[in-house]
């Protein structure tokens, strides 16, 4: 364009940063020339301490403004050990997942030597999953550790973006590889110096280096094996391959799908080549499964996510993301915005000691604690019960509620650990059986808290199946319930019981051999015969073979399937045992689902063309609001630009320039026409540049003075 | 015309109308007759896949029971006969006011009629079609609900999207169906004719088809409006042209816009105050490790500043990077950050790539910084601790390299670095993949603001979409170019013009159809003396094409052909200037 930038001449409150790419922030008045930089330095500290004084609480003023300054603090230091301490579990956990797969890389490395693989290029192939997100870190985790801390050699990450080309791709290894370990310059120079005469992508380079550094490995790991063109990396692979004598090359291949598809890539001669193992990460849904287990379920969580944005982010991570990651980070803004916005959340503060709770609560407090739905509920409940006097007390009586909430919210805290156990118990129970579909146990989380477990085919198929257990897996059952859930009213009700089939057990096997004992509700070994007559007989057959031994057993795990429908048909129950019984679940359970939708899944494009398509609905003025509600359609006191939006919808793939423009002045000056042509010319100009900016249309060659359509709405 | 009429006064067309009944027996008393007593010859026809050499008229035939309510569903619809797609039929005064795709009352009925009629019947598409009910089916009773429920609720989004949804579902059926309806008006109207025996039925068809056509309005939004408004006949447009438009310059422009009164001024106030009292969110956001990142109409770079005002704290705690401007490299990005975290005096050699930056910019932030107020003497430089970059528009042109991404995200995951970004490209969450997005690790705010872009894009945005030629800003640029060049320059552009303007004057039409042969102006030009060799000639050619002055492209023939990018009038006056 030959224009010149022209607003400098005309804006008057024109800011000469405006068009500057990119600049260091000063206030009006501040200079940003380079100070003497002693001076400020003492100064600058300064004020960097009384910016973090100032900065200690972010939180706003809730309660109508009325909450006090020492109650905010609370708030946010709340917030802050409660996460920390979530934060620190979940990151051991992550850190737990990645470092066996890298202990087991480590090692593959170490001992990897081409003789031990019949002169073949060493390789691991490792099996990351799809979620490439976390491959970056992976590499640069398995790098650091290799370079760092085994110290076998340089490691170099190849990605595929590095690696348009054989030659960039050897010039980026080589230079990496020569270059990693620093200090050693006149080495360096050494070898620029000996390979003056090679070009830059020889691999020359790299032997002479691993002269120099006798017993180092080159560690070269492919990232994105997929991404990578398969030429390039069979060239690179038999490059390696030729080199192996001279220079120790170790190969990871990082690989999102399948090792299949990395086969299918790569040329048999290649594959050839290679000769190594494979290491499976650990399935990221093992991993999703215990942070949540860990979050939600174990006795150390204290907020705890509600049914709708638990769905939420389950979707998303199946759906979309696939990251852990994401999810840590939407657990995160769950508890950032429960305690944001939420001046209830300082109760769960004082879980461990309940004793300071009443003095914090403030009368204000108080009246936002009734104003809770199950608050109300539970004043409904008593009011049921025919209590009157302590119903005219909760409402009535500050202190009594204060008194009523310390006694009540360790109660509350336990519904959420006794769900957990609940599902611990049903998720293992489920795992020991034959059902084929296993449920993990955040699938099963949201149905519990929304009461769908409660008639769900998910626990009857449990019962059905405990029941016709035999006592092998019985007591494996038990074994892993009474590790792993501390539920006290199942292990002392169950412990006698394992107590006796154990003796059973022992007693048949001292007697018959037999070591497995069969329940009589167990029909699995006579499908054989179909027709009803022939099953009866089959069953009076089975009955009268079973043992005395089975049918004591049978007795026992009658008893056994008792205490397990009871214990979860009541946990699971919702009319009793639901939620929304739960004293004051609001504080411990975090369910608003549309804060994390808005900021974690939002519709950007969506937004834009409602906005100009509806300019009413942000801008709620009277004039584009017609009296009725209704849509408003094209008016002249819209905007320029939703105006044109508007009349683009209507239009075709291809739009006359012209006919728009006319089309434009006759909405903008309306029925009398009294708008002044060129304000409305300069107008539409102004506002086809917004279109063009925004991404709706481009310039087209097809007819002169056309423009096309590039965005459809709604799509 | 007469088809016309046979068509408003159909019984379809009853239910807008009731009154019309008494018009039909008059009119088209054939039609009329159908429902009574269906004459043999039309059932046949309409059913006969269904029921194939059955008499029709038995009244127990689901069938033709169906085929009764369907015909004329209000005028029966007292005694309720009505099967499943009654349940269709009852919302319709509702569904009229909702989807704005089908306004009058005529085209309404006839895809009532046609869903009705084709569904039932064709066993193949049955399936289908069912399916398709069935959602419909849902949609409606869900839209029926809501309307009985009233407005109870309701900021519950994910009812309004799933309403919204089941409009959808209704509306789009309805568009769907027009064909099928044409179908069954022309077999309606095909038996008719069978009997009176006047037309062939495929000019009917046609005639028909047209008139429909014009009866619909054209959807507006979703994935039928994209076939509906890329079909072949819809890409005729007009042939009128800027030309008649008075040009504009840049002066009178902005001299023209700055005079306007903007619209809803209040109202674009009040919506920015509601996105200022979020400042404390957005702060305490940062503060807790995320990236933010606005979206929405409008731009959204005063906001921002606003934004950087209020979490400014210490001198080199921010940087500013103006997306939009197109001559920003991701080098100056980074050179920029590294001068805020290490200070302006620093001797660290940065690197010569950007990605060399970027590794030397993150081991500085990685190193812990001295503790307590030694100061000690050997420091070079005093890096910041925290760093918070603002983008504006980070889908800016400049910035749209899959490398620039790539390099801003590692720059922003790290954790002493925080990003404020703004995007408005409708396709610009595109930037990124699943990688880029964990690294942003954004929180996304709707900040509508509808203030006009006057920063982010410019006029010349506009100019460029009209042609790439200054169409709208007049000449006045190549009258610039022209008195800086050289007199043998100016000749050279004389030449082509001059040439140019014969060749429109000869009725040669416009644009390059006028444009000369590379060789025959090379010819002129050494005939003229304007230069002696190709060398020199194309040196000359080279700075009109830098100005965008001359064009070139190959003919059909493959031989180079220049014209200088203007309408007649612009080139007159050119050529007036030149000579004078």
């Amino acid at each position: 364009m030959e224009s010149t930038p022209p607003e400098e001449v005309y804006v008057e409150e024109f800011d000469p940063k405006e068009h500057q790419g990119c600049y260091i922030f000063t206030l009006d008045g501040e200079e940003d020339r380079p100070t003497k930089r002693r001076k400020t330095k003492g100064k600058q500290r300064a004020t960097e301490k009384a910016a973090v004084e100032e900065e200690k609480c972010p939180f706003p003023v809730l309660l109508d403004n009325t909450e006090t300054e020492s109650t905010i603090k609370l708030r946010y230091q709340t917030y802050c050990k409660l996460w920390e301490k979530q934060e620190k579990r979940t990151k051991a956990i992550l850190d737990s997942f990645n470092s066996k797969t890298l202990d087991d890389v480590s090692a593959f490395v170490k001992d990897a030597t081409p003789e031990k693989y019949e002169g073949k290029i060493p390789t691991a192939l490792v099996l990351a999953g799809p979620n490439i997100a976390s491959h970056e870190l992976l590499f640069e985790q398995l790098a650091q550790r290799i370079r760092n801390q085994d110290r076998t050699g340089p490691v170099v990450v190849l990605t595929s973006k590095d690696a348009t080309n054989l030659k960039t791709t050897l010039r980026k290894l080589i230079r990496d590889a020569t270059q990693q370990d620093e200090g050693v310059d006149d080495e360096e120079e050494d070898i620029i110096r000996k390979s003056a005469k090679l070009l830059n992508y020889d691999l020359q380079i790299l032997q002479t280096w691993c002269g120099l550094h006798e017993g180092q490995k080159v560690t070269i790991a492919i990232q994105d094996s997929e991404a990578f063109d398969s030429n390039i990396l069979s060239d690179l692979i038999s490059l390696f391959s030729s080199y192996l004598d001279r220079i120790p090359f170790v190969l990871l291949v990082g690989i999102a799908t399948s090792v299949e598809i990395f086969h299918d890539k790569l040329p048999k001669s290649a594959i050839r080549l290679m000769r190594g193992n494979k290491f499976d990460v650990e399935r990221a849904e093992e991993c999703l499964a215990q942070i949540f287990n860990d979050s939600m379920m174990s006795d150390k969580a204290v907020l705890r996510l509600g049914a709708s944005v638990c769905d939420f982010l389950l979707e998303r991570y199946r759906d979309h993301t696939q990251s852990i990651q994401a999810f840590v980070a939407a657990l995160k803004y769950a508890y950032m915005s429960h305690f944001y916005a939420n001046p209830l959340s300082i109760i769960l503060g004082f879980l461990d000691s309940i004793d300071g709770l009443g003095d914090v609560l403030s009368t204000e407090h108080v009246e936002a604690i009734r104003n809770v739905p199950s608050f109300r509920r539970y004043v409904e409940g008593r009011l049921a019960a025919k209590e009157v006097s302590e119903v005219c007390k909760l409402v009535t009586d500050d202190d009594y509620v204060r008194h009523t909430v310390a006694e009540k919210i360790l109660e509350s805290r336990n519904y959420g650990i006794k769900l957990g156990q609940a599902l611990a118990f049903l998720e293992i129970g489920r795992s020991c059986t034959l059902i084929q579909n296993k449920t993990p146990r955040y699938e099963l989380y949201a149905k519990a808290l929304s009461g769908e477990l409660q008639t769900s085919p998910l626990v009857r198929e449990f019962l059905m199946s405990l029941k016709r257990m035999n006592s092998t897996t019985l007591l494996n059952l038990f074994e892993k319930i009474m590790q792993e859930v501390q539920i006290p009213a199942i292990i002392e009700a169950l412990g006698p019981l394992q107590e006796k089939i154990q003796k059973l057990v022992d007693e048949a096997e001292a007697s018959g051999g037999k070591k497995n004992l069969i329940s009589e509700f167990d029909m699995t070994n006579n499908t054989l015969r179909g027709t009803a007559v022939s099953k009866k007989v089959r069953l009076g057959e089975q009955k009268s073979s079973l043992t005395k031994q089975d049918t004591e057993y049978s007795g026992l795990i009658q008893q056994v399937y008792t205490i397990a429908e009871s214990y979860l048909t009541t946990t699971f129950n919702s009319s009793e045992n639901g939620l929304q019984n739960v004293f004051l679940h609001e504080i411990f359970f975090y369910d608003l689902r549309s804060p994390h939708s808005a900021v974690f899944a939002p519709k950007p494009r969506a937004t834009i063309e409602r906005g100009l398509s509806q300019p009413q609905d942000y801008l709620a003025c009277a004039c584009c609001t017609s009296t009725d509600g209704e849509e408003v359609g094209i008016r002249g006191s819209q905007a320029p630009t939703s105006i044109i939006y508007q009349l683009y919808l209507e239009s075709g793939a291809l739009i006359n320039i012209y006919d728009l423009w006319s089309a434009f002045y006759s909405v903008i000056a309306g029925d009398e026409e009294h708008f002044d042509v060129a304000t409305a010319q300069a107008l539409f100009y102004r506002s086809l540049a917004e279109m063009r900016f925004l991404g709706f249309v481009k310039h087209t060659k097809k007819k002169t003075d056309h423009i096309a359509k590039l965005g459809w709405k709604g799509i | 015309m007469k088809r016309k009429r046979t068509v408003s006064a159909s019984p379809r067309n009853t239910p807008t109308k009731p009154s019309s009944s008494a018009t039909i027996t008059t009119t088209a008393p054939t039609l009329a007759s159908i429902p009574l007593n269906l004459p043999a010859a039309t059932a046949a026809e309409i059913g006969s896949s269904n029921t194939p050499n059955r008499p029709l008229p038995l009244p127990e035939t689901p069938g033709k029971q169906r085929r009764t309510t369907l015909l004329h569903p209000e005028q029966l619809n007292g005694t309720g006969v009505g099967t499943g797609t009654e349940s269709v039929h009852t919302p319709s005064p509702l569904k009229r006011q909702r989807t704005p795709m089908i306004r009058d009352g005529n085209s309404t009925t006839t895809v009532r009629f046609a869903d009705s009629v084709v569904s039932p019947g064709d066993a193949m598409g049955g399936l289908v079609t069912n399916a398709d009910r069935s959602a419909r089916r849902k949609s409606v009773r869900r839209i029926v609900s809501k309307a009985i429920g009233g407005g109870e609720d309701s900021d519950d989004e994910d009812e309004d999207e799933e309403d919204l949804l089941a409009r959808k579902i209704f509306g789009g059926d309805d568009s769907d169906d027009i064909d099928g309806g044409l179908l069954a008006d022309e077999e309606t109207l095909g038996a008719q004719k069978k009997r009176s025996g006047e037309k062939s039925s495929t000019s009917s068809r046609k005639k028909k088809k047209q008139l429909v056509e014009e009866e619909i309005t054209a959807p507006m939004d979703g994935p039928d409006s994209y076939f509906f408004q890329n079909r072949k006949a819809r890409l005729v447009t007009s042939n009128s042209t800027l030309a008649s438009l008075p040009a504009l310059d840049h002066s009178s422009y902005f001299r023209l816009i700055r005079e306007h009164v903007p619209d809803h001024v209040d109202e674009r106030a009040y919506l920015e105050g509601l996105h200022r009292q979020n400042f404390p969110q957005w702060e305490f956001e940062l503060k807790q490790g995320f990236n933010l990142l606005l979206y929405g109409y409008g731009s959204k770079r005063n906001l921002l500043m606003q934004f950087a005002k209020r979490i400014y704290r210490s001198p080199r705690s921010l940087v500013v990077i103006n997306g939009y401007v197109p001559t920003l490299t991701i080098k100056d990005v980074l050179t920029t950050v590294a001068k805020a975290i290490i200070g302006p005096e620093h001797t660290i050699r940065l690197g010569s790539n950007p990605n060399d930056i970027l590794d030397t910019i993150l081991s500085i932030l990685d190193t812990p910084r001295p503790t307590h107020d030694e100061v000690d003497e050997k420091e070079e430089y005093t890096p910041v601790n925290h760093i918070t970059l603002l983008l504006h528009n980070i889908d800016g042109e400049a910035l749209r390299t899959t490398r620039a991404q790539v390099l801003l995200s590692r720059l922003s995951s790290h954790p002493k670095i925080s990003l404020v970004a703004s995007i408005d490209h409708i396709r610009a969450p595109l930037l990124w993949d699943a990688a880029r997005v964990s690294q942003f690790n954004f929180l996304w705010h709707d900040a509508t603001t509808f203030a006009p872009y006057s920063v982010e894009s410019s006029i010349d945005d506009s100019l460029a979409l009209i042609g790439g030629s200054a169409h709208a800003g007049g000449t006045k640029g190549v009258k610039f170019v022209l008195a800086s060049l050289p007199m043998n320059a100016k000749s050279l552009y004389r030449v082509l013009v001059s040439h140019q303007l014969q060749g429109i004057e000869d009725g040669g039409g416009d644009g390059e159809e006028v444009g000369v042969e590379y060789k025959v102006l090379y010819q002129k030009a050494v005939e003229e003396f304007i230069c002696s060799n190709d060398m020199a000639f194309r040196t000359l050619l080279k700075e009109f094409q830098d100005h965008q002055m001359v064009s070139l492209k190959k003919d059909s023939q493959g031989t180079d052909v220049l014209w200088a990018p203007f309408k007649k009038e612009e080139l007159e006056t050119i050529l007036e200037d030149l000579v004078a």
